[in-house]
């Protein structure tokens, strides 16, 4: 259950639909399948497995594998801790919207607000400015919501993802509901599904399709190794796995729907074709949803409330799991509590996720996210790949999965895993970094990517290089006693 | 909708809703051994 609230999280809600309008609607949905079953699933599997098997985070477990892979694993863990800093700003933006939302505070011009009010943007990566008081405040509810659900460790989490995991899928069929009644619905709903197979022939298209698996499932980032660790040996792992995946991909498919009839509507009530009223990622959720909303002819206040709190509940999971994927890796080098370990991240990650409620804050969100997501996982899922799948003996480890699992892996799991995987992350990492060399990402000044972006990943390069040659005293010491 | 758009929207519910209702029903059935394994052991 865990780990279904760790996949399903944000991306379902405004990167999914987005990522399948943008790439030809419903002929994504054919790469975005042949994604799920050739790379999600076989790596979910490879990650929960691997972290059952070892009982261990990522850098214990890679370390059981060859012993400098621990430094890979810890960079990994590092990685996930980079991605919960940055996009606990996502949820400080929610609390505040979630506040606005009882007054419509967005008014008419939602992106006005959004970029002048909530964001107090300024010109250029370089004005950072002061922080922005309320998303301070946002920001401190968010991490003082991580700490209070991670203090008594993973056990606390299996019930607290009872309540975030049921709950948005409830409140999106709330919105469903009310979006499928909206004049204009349909249209949403037929732009999302009519497929464009002339599409199929882009390989941008299919580099979407698993770059958006491999965001969505929390891949590469050792969220689902901790996760896998936690489980006793006897656990099942294939199934679980399979879960993981298809309820994951099930709310993003669920998602489209709720999106897509409610900007069906607002492009009726605009006078607008469909793919004019969308936009990207933040924008999606921030500010073509909150036009949609203040446009619905009636309840307009409740519904706002009910999709911020969605989006609260959405992300809050994804935010500790990501956490746990860190600091698991301390508690089984250094036996730390999780009570020690959430308050002592916590206290050293929330200064840090100030840089982002300033008011140049949205442009270094922006790029430690493009750095880290295109990247940082990219290489990460990479090496993962032929760790296991060339390293670490994989017939043996299929084997072991199919001793303990009642779904039996065939070879297509190795095939997978050694072929297919590999070969499209070396893709879509070259892609990325032929882009990076010859346009500057975003048109920000170069200075700022090198410093936010390639210095993100040198940091927790240095970082997963030190933890991994600490010495692990504190077990030892607590042994002998 | 046009038909593809239909095609589209079963081909999405069999695979994902189906495969999913599938792997919970394998899942119930194997629910003893699941309770069982529980979490590690953080001693």
């Amino acid at each position: 259950m865990a780990a279904v609230g760790s996949a399903v999280g944000l991306g379902n809600v405004w990167r999914f639909p987005y990522v399948a309008y943008q790439s030809g609607g419903g002929a994504f949905l054919i790469p975005y399948f042949i994604a799920l079953f050739t790379a999600g699933i076989p790596m979910l599997i490879l990650e929960m497995g691997l972290g059952q098997r070892m009982q261990q985070a990522a850098p214990g477990a890679f370390s059981k594998i060859r012993r400098n892979l621990g430094w890979f694993g810890w960079w990994a863990a590092g990685l996930s801790a980079g991605i919960v800093i940055y996009y606990s700003t996502i949820l400080s933006w929610s609390w505040v919207y979630l506040w606005h939302s009882v007054k419509l505070s967005w008014g008419t011009d939602a992106e006005t607000f959004f970029i002048r009010q909530v964001l107090q943007r300024s010109e250029s990566p370089a004005v950072l400015g002061p922080p922005v008081w309320y998303l301070v405040i946002g920001m401190a509810l968010t991490w003082a919501l991580i700490y209070l659900i991670l203090r008594r460790g993973v056990r606390n989490v299996s019930k607290v993802v009872m309540i975030t995991v049921p709950l948005p899928t409830v409140l999106l069929a709330v919105l469903l509901v009310r979006g499928l009644t909206l004049p204009g619905a349909m249209d949403g709903i037929r732009y999302y599904l009519t497929p464009d197979f002339s599409k199929l022939m882009n390989p941008s298209i299919w580099l979407r399709a698993y770059g958006q698996i491999f965001f969505s499932l929390s891949l590469a980032s050792g969220v689902m190794i901790a996760y896998g660790s936690f489980l006793g040996k006897k656990a099942e792992i294939t199934n679980s796995a399979l879960i993981t995946g298809l309820a994951n991909c099930g709310t993003s498919f669920f998602a489209g729907f709720a999106v897509f009839s409610m900007l069906g509507y607002l492009a009726k009530v605009q006078g607008l074709p469909v793919p004019d009223v969308t936009a990207s990622g933040t924008g999606l959720a921030f500010v073509a949803y909150p036009a949609a909303i203040l446009k619905l002819p009636a309840l307009n206040a409740l519904f706002g409330v009910v999709f911020f709190i969605t989006l609260l509940t959405l992300g809050i999971d994804s935010a500790f799991a990501l956490q746990e994927a860190f600091t698991t890796g301390f508690h089984d080098k250094w036996r730390i509590s999780s009570n020690r370990l959430a308050l002592g991240f916590v206290l050293a990650a929330f200064p840090v996720s100030l840089i982002f409620t300033t008011r140049g804050g949205f442009y270094w969100f922006d790029i430690v996210d493009k750095y880290i997501c295109d990247f940082g996982l990219v290489a990460a899922g990479l090496v993962q790949c032929v760790a296991v799948g060339y390293i670490d003996d994989i017939q043996n480890f299929r084997r072991y999965l199919n001793s303990i699992s009642e779904v039996k892996l065939g070879s297509w799991w190795i095939i997978a895993l050694r072929y297919i995987t590999p070969a499209v992350l070396l893709i879509i990492l070259t892609t990325n970094i032929w882009n990076e060399l010859h346009k500057s990402y975003a048109g920000y000044p170069r200075w700022a990517n090198v410093l936010g972006g390639w210095g993100t990943l040198i940091v927790f390069l240095i970082l997963g290089y030190v933890l991994w040659k600490m010495p692990e005293k504190r077990r030892f010491r607590k042994e002998i006693q | 909708m046009p038909v593809s758009a239909w095609i589209m929207l079963a081909f999405g519910c069999i695979v994902l809703y189906g495969g999913l209702i599938l792997c919970l029903w394998i899942a119930r059935r194997h629910r003893k051994g699941v309770d069982d394994a529980g979490f590690r052991d953080e001693s």
